[in-house]
Order: C-alpha cells, then structure tokens, then sequence
C-alpha cells in the first residue's frame, strides 16, 4: 500500500483510523497542515511520539476556524489542558468530531461543552447571553439578547431549573433538521 | 530449588529471545517464543503465587527496547502487560504472529480492570489454559471469556463514537486489543485450535482490506474536493444542492448504461448494416438532406433513423451472432429502468426520514436558531460576514414574530387574502395551461401550411413558450403569495407546490395536446385502418419488388433469403412514436438551451453589470433594483 511516508508507524496509524473517522490519507493531510501552522516546532517524525504543543493564537489562525466565533470554545473544549493549546492528538479528536461522519449524539455532546462556557456542564443564562452576542456580534440590543434567552430557556428546560443540562440540550438539538 | 531451577533456564531464555526479537524486528521471535511456551507457562503459574519481584527480573531484558516510549509511570502496570504477554505467548504462537502489528508498547492505564478479571477467572480456574496440563476449561467460564470478547470488540468497533480525549481513546483500543488477542488463542483451545486460529487471521485480513476499500472509494468520488471548496466559500446549503446534483448524474448514468448497454450497442452491433429493419434507415427520398445541421438539429433525418430512436423491432426471436433476444431486452430494459428509478428514490427517502424525525417542528425554534444557525463549515470571510448579517437578521425577525404573536390579529381578513391568493394561484395555472394548448395546436396548423414559411420563433414556439412559462410563473406566484402572510416554512411549502402543479401541468397539457394533433392527423379519414393498411401494403409492395430482383420467380416461403439489397430503397410507412419522441427531445434540448441563456444573461452579466457599473450609478445596485 505504498508505505513511504515515514511520519508514523503503521501501528499508530491504524490505531488513530480506529479512533477517529478519518482514511489514512486524511490523517496524513491533517497531519500536514497541523505541521504547516508551525514546521519549526513540530517535527516530521512522529513515530516516537514527542509531545508537541501548538498554542491557541496559530490553531486559530487556521482559515476553517478563522472565522468561527465559537473557535476560542473550541480549542478549549478540545485541548489537553483547557486552554486551547493543542496536541496533534487533540487536533485530530477535533477534526474528527466535527466532521461529517461523526454521529449526531458525539456532535451533540461537544457542542454541549463549546456552549458551556464557565465549564459547570450547564448552560445556564449568561451562557446564553454570550452566545447570542457571539452569534450577532454585539448588534443586537441588550433587551433583544435578553429576549431570546428567555425564549430558550422556555423551550428547552425540561427539568425546570432555570439551565441547559446535557439531556435538556441533547433532546432539543437531536430534533433540530439543520444541525450538522 | 528444582522448580527454581526449571524456573530460572527457561526465563532468562526466554527473557532473551523475547528481547532479541524485539531489536531485530520480530521475525525469529516465533522459534524461540513456541519453544519455552509450556516452561514459560508453568514459570507463570508459578510467578502468580509470588510478588512482582520475580516479574521485574523476568522483564528487565525486556523493558530495555522499550523505554523510548513515554512511559515511566506505568512500569507497574507494564509488568502486569509481561505477565499477560507471557500467557498469551505461552498459549499461541499464531498470537504472537498477530502481537507484531499491535505490539505498541505504551499500554497505559486501564489494565487493571481487566487484569483482576483475569486474575479472577485463573484463580478458580487454576490455570486451566496451557497446553501441557491440558485441563479442560468449564463451559460456564468459556461463554463469559467469549462474552467478554465480544464485548471488548464492539468498544473497538465503535471506539471513534466516544466522546474520550485522544489519549484515552488509544489506550483503552491497546487494552482492548490485547485482551482480544489473548482470550481468541484462549477459545480456541477446546475446538480445532488450528482452525479458530485461522479464522480469526482471515477476519483481521478480512477488515485491513474493507479499510483500505474504504479508504480508496473515498478517493474515487467524483468532484469531492471541489463540493468541499463550494461549501467553504458558500455554506454547506448550497452544497447540499451540488451534492443532489451530483447524485443525479449518478441516477442517469446508471440509467443511460442500462439502455445503452442492452438496447442500443446490441441493435448497432447487428446492424445489417443499419439494424435489425430495413425500416431503420434513411430513405432514398431524405437521403440528400439527411446530414444538414438544420435537420439534424430538428432531430429529423439521419438521426431519426439511428439508435436514437430506437424502439422498433420485428418479430425475430433473436438477432446477431450473439442470438441476443431483442424483443426480450427491450421489454426488461423498460420495466428495469422504472423499477431501479422507484427503489432508489423510495430508499435515499427513507434514508433521510430517519435522520429528519419531522422537520414540522416549530416548537424549539429560538433554540435552534441559537445553536444550530451558525455554518462551521464556512471558510471564507466575505460568507462570514454574510452568515452574521443573517443570523442577526434571523434574530430580529424571530423576536418581531414573538412579539406581533402577542398580539391581536385579524381572523378574517387573513382567510379572505389567502382564498384570493389560492385564486389567483390557480388562474395562473389555467392560463399556462390553455396557453400551452393553443400554442402546440399553431405549431401543428403551421406543420399543415409547411414549415419553410415561418421563420425560428414560429417553429420552435411550442419549445420557447414552455421554457418561459417555467420562468416567468414562479416568480408570479411568489408575489401572489406575500398576499397570503403565512409562515415562512409554510409560505414556502406552498410555493413548491404550486410550481410543481405549474410543471406537471404543462407537461400534461403538451402530452394531451400532441396526442391531439397525431389523432387529428391519423384519423382524418379512418386514417387508423388506412396505417394498418398502408403497412400491409408496404410489405406486399415489398415482397413484390424483391421479387423482381429475383428475375420474375416469386419466392414461394416468405423467408426468402435476405439479397443485397440497399435498405434506404424499402419503402416503409408513417411512424407516430418517432414523431412524438423528436418532439420531447427537442423540447429537452430547447429547455437546456433555454436554461444555459438564462443564467449567462441573466445572471452573469447582471453580475458584470453591477459589480462595475455601481461606481457611477444613481442608488446601491448592489442592494437596490438590479440586483
């Protein structure tokens, strides 16, 4: 199967197709821009596992995430240490996740964590005020903001406690047509 | 002392061999590794009863190798994976065969879970696995060991489905496939070990290569990274229209190859040389403006004559040296066309039901719009700068609709606009369908009077009036309908399905119309018979004629053989299925031509229009009339 790349072991790369929904040629092109956001620091053979970092400010400068006014959450969510810097295997847990392959309930959990912003596995009011100002970019008027949380959260507390839990939120988002 | 003794040959031994496979890439270890397998074993049985002291000499040898990897913390639980690997070595070969792909070892955590079941099970099972005590093992213990397997190989199979870190994730798949490996040998003790063995080979086999399956067929799809490019510039919507698409073509060829390979090639393979019937080619009379582009763009003339229009053929059973029954494939090509087009649009439905679940569902609507509306697979910052706009303004609208559905509204001026909208709808509709009617109804009183004298537009009018009714309408009932202030998904569903009426109307109305004409045509007289007539006339004609090739002797079995006659000189009789297969080709190609103009004028150049005229213009083009 033509086995010139020397970046991995075998071994490693069949692990990592068991552990995410990528080909091994897709591991390899993440790998390849994962190497291209730093190539001084990140070496071309990994078949020693060295521990290598990339720190969040060059994860989000990548153009998928450039954009995405969720990116900081993202790197968190995904990161080893919370704080966004990323591993190759965080990167590539990352990818997978939000790919299409991924099923809707992975999805669905992660996205939990990314909305969750003070990390208490709650969505609770000024989750939701951060989100939507994400969301709009600040356009909207505070009362606006106010508005719409309160609509949320009458819509998808099922346990009445006034915030998102895991399954509040997975019930209500395993419906929506457009979550992808 | 003697068990010492024995114990300590066969450890460093093995200690050795193990360590020296380990440098040299494994190929000699299975020599050496089935050899010390039973002293190794009972060295185990033994081992069990002491601490770890004795496990640490006996893998000292061979942590050396391995201390590359990062794993210092772990060294009690690595003597626990040399205690493991030592059984597993001891009960297979074939296992150490399969260890060389998986032997990666950084096993982390998480053994012991799965070490304190073993150590359970040989406890009250005394060490019933070894091939030289050969106890049996129990029944009981067999369906826990294989249930435990089974268990550990789904969590590898749906291992990408948890939501772990990374690092978990692979060492819970070590654990996972170490355990696998170990307990398969340990099965396939009781029954024809030989053949467990190499059962479980071709499996593994047999899933290296689905993988690779897998990985080659992504790269085969057509157009993937340039649907992925789309969707970064555009947002995954207008993809999703590309995809469906793309899905399309895949319909049609597979359609076209069923046609083409079971009809057409074998008619032009047997031609004769132009097909089973003399009646398939161009006759004598035609034959000078047979190749003009102008008829050939008619559909008329040699390629009325080609395979294009295939569909006639005459009562031989088989035809060519293949004895290919052509009747027979014209009949299943048919039936299997239809039936394929059914089962596949009946299956990617149901395929998508499931993951829709009702998509009616206006209930969590802020909700959605706050999580779902943002497009992750955006790439590009001009389409995020658009997707903001419109999440905001999605925003604000919903907020506005929250708060007018506070308020009063009026029942009844609502009913009364939308019963007048539902009016206009359908007057619409008649008028394209009336329309239609008299349009096909001129073009057949102009076929009468003889085409050469009118001009493009007369001829082609039945093509061009269809075209722009399918243009024009929607936009029609799009207006008709703000009169209705529904909401937007319903607005919407309403507006499809107008226009769904609106084509299949008019589809129905061109049918009924040509249906019209050929009757008008074939039954001015009892024109019916007078066909049937005809035919047989022809053939009579024909027998006739080919008769007087033969020099005056009229041949008394109708199968005379076949003499080198020229076919385009048969005379042959009207035939209406041809006339009504140009019609819809024409109409296709004239809609696609039609298609094509439209969007080059109307919006590229518009495009053109806007983007360097808006300097020196009035108001914002961008955001004002022409755009």
């Amino acid at each position: 199967m033509g086995n010139k790349q020397t970046i991995f072991t075998p071994e490693q790369l069949d692990a990592y197709q068991d552990c995410t929904f990528f080909t091994r040629k897709e591991i390899l092109r993440l790998f390849y821009r994962y190497r291209d956001l730093a190539p001084q620091l990140v070496p071309l053979d990994y078949t020693d596992k060295p521990d290598v970092t990339l720190p969040y400010e060059l994860i989000g400068s990548m153009p998928e995430l450039k954009d995405n006014p969720f990116r900081q959450r993202i790197a968190e969510v995904f990161s080893e240490d919370g704080e966004g810097n990323m591993t190759l295997d965080d990167f590539l847990d990352m990818f997978s996740a939000l790919s299409e392959m991924a099923p809707r309930d992975l999805k669905a959990y992660y996205a939990f964590k990314i909305y969750d912003f003070n990390n208490d596995d709650y969505i609770c009011k000024s989750d939701l005020e951060k989100t939507v100002n994400k969301l709009t970019r600040n356009e909207l008027t505070p009362e606006e903001v106010r508005l719409a949380c309160d609509k949320v959260i009458d819509e998808a507390d099922l346990d009445n406690d006034g915030k998102l839990s895991l399954e509040d939120f997975q019930h209500m988002i395993i419906r929506a047509p457009d979550f992808l | 002392t003697d068990k010492e003794r024995k114990k300590a040959r066969p450890r460093t031994r093995r200690g050795h061999a193990r360590g020296r496979a380990r440098c040299d890439g494994e190929e000699d270890g299975d020599d050496d590794e089935d050899e010390p397998r039973r002293a190794g074993h009972r060295r185990h049985r033994n081992r069990r009863g002491r601490g770890r002291a004795s496990a640490n000499e006996g893998s000292d040898s061979e942590v050396e190798p391995r201390k590359t990897r990062k794993n210092q913390a772990n060294q009690k639980s690595k003597e626990d994976d040399e205690e493991e690997e030592d059984e597993k070595g001891c009960k297979s070969g074939k296992g150490k065969n399969e260890k060389k792909q998986d032997k990666k070892s950084d096993k982390k955590g998480k053994k012991e879970k799965a070490n304190k079941k073993k150590k359970d099970k040989k406890k009250s099972g005394s060490g019933s696995d070894s091939d030289s005590e050969e106890e049996p093992i129990t029944e009981e213990e067999l369906t826990k060991l294989k249930e435990e397997v089974e268990e550990k190989k789904k969590l590898i199979a749906t291992l990408r489905n948890k939501p772990w870190k990374m690092k978990k994730k692979l060492s819970v798949l070590k654990e996972a496939q170490l355990f696998v490996e170990k307990f398969e040998g340990a099965l396939g003790k009781g029954k024809g070990k030989k053949f467990y063995a190499y059962k479980v080979m071709m499996t593994k086999k047999w899933m290296k290569f689905q993988r690779d399956f897998e990985n080659f067929k992504t790269a085969c799809i057509p157009w993937e990274m340039k649907i992925k490019e789309i969707e970064s510039h555009f947002g995954s919507s207008v993809a999703s229209y590309f995809i469906f698409l793309r899905w399309m073509y895949g319909i049609n060829m597979i359609l076209f190859g069923l046609t083409f390979g079971l009809v057409m090639v074998p008619e032009a393979l047997r031609r004769k040389p132009y097909g089973s019937l003399p009646r398939k080619t161009v006759p004598r009379a035609e034959e000078a403006s047979a190749m003009n582009f102008a008829t050939l763009w008619d559909f008329s003339g040699f390629a009325q004559y080609s395979v294009l229009f295939y569909g006639y053929y005459n009562n031989q059973r088989t035809i060519g040296w293949l004895k290919f029954r052509i009747a027979l494939s014209y009949f299943l090509v048919g039936v299997g066309t239809i039936g394929y087009s059914f089962m596949i649009v009946i299956r990617t439905m149901a395929r998508n039901a499931n993951e829709d679940g009702g998509g009616d569902d206006t209930s969590f609507n802020f909700s959605w719009k706050m999580f779902t509306s943002w497009d992750y697979l955006i790439g590009n910052p001009e389409t995020a700068d658009n997707k903001f706009a419109s999440i905001t303004t999605s925003f604000k609208e919903a907020i506005v609709e929250e708060q007018e559905s506070r308020k009063e509204e009026n029942i009844h001026l609502t009913r009364f606009l939308r019963v007048l909208a539902n009016f206009l709808a359908l007057c619409t509709l008649a008028g394209s369908g009336y329309l239609i009617f008299f349009v096909v109804r001129r073009s057949q009183k102009f076929a009468l009077e003889g085409l050469e004298n009118y001009g493009w537009w007369e001829r082609n009018e039945v093509n061009m009036v269809m075209s722009l009714l399918g243009m024009f309408c929607p936009t029609l009932f799009d207006v008709i309908s703000s009169l209705e202030n529904y909401h937007p998904r319903i607005a919407l569903r309403w507006q499809l399905g107008r226009i769904f009426a609106l084509f299949l109307g008019n589809l129905y109305t061109f049918i009924i119309a040509l249906m019209d004409e050929i009757n008008l045509k074939a039954s001015y007289l009892h024109l019916f018979i007078f066909q049937l007539e005809e035919e047989k006339i022809v053939k009579y004609n024909m027998t006739i004629w080919e008769a007087s090739l033969y020099n005056g002797t009229i041949p008394e079995n109708s199968t005379a053989p076949p003499i080198q006659v020229d076919p385009a000189d048969v005379p042959r009789g009207p035939c209406w299925e041809t006339m009504v297969g140009q019609e819809f080709v024409r109409l296709t190609v004239s809609d696609t031509m039609t298609t094509y103009i439209t969007i080059l004028i109307g919006d590229f150049l518009r495009a053109v229009f806007v983007r360097f005229f808006n300097y020196c213009w009035c108001w914002d083009l961008e955001y004002g009339f022409v755009s």
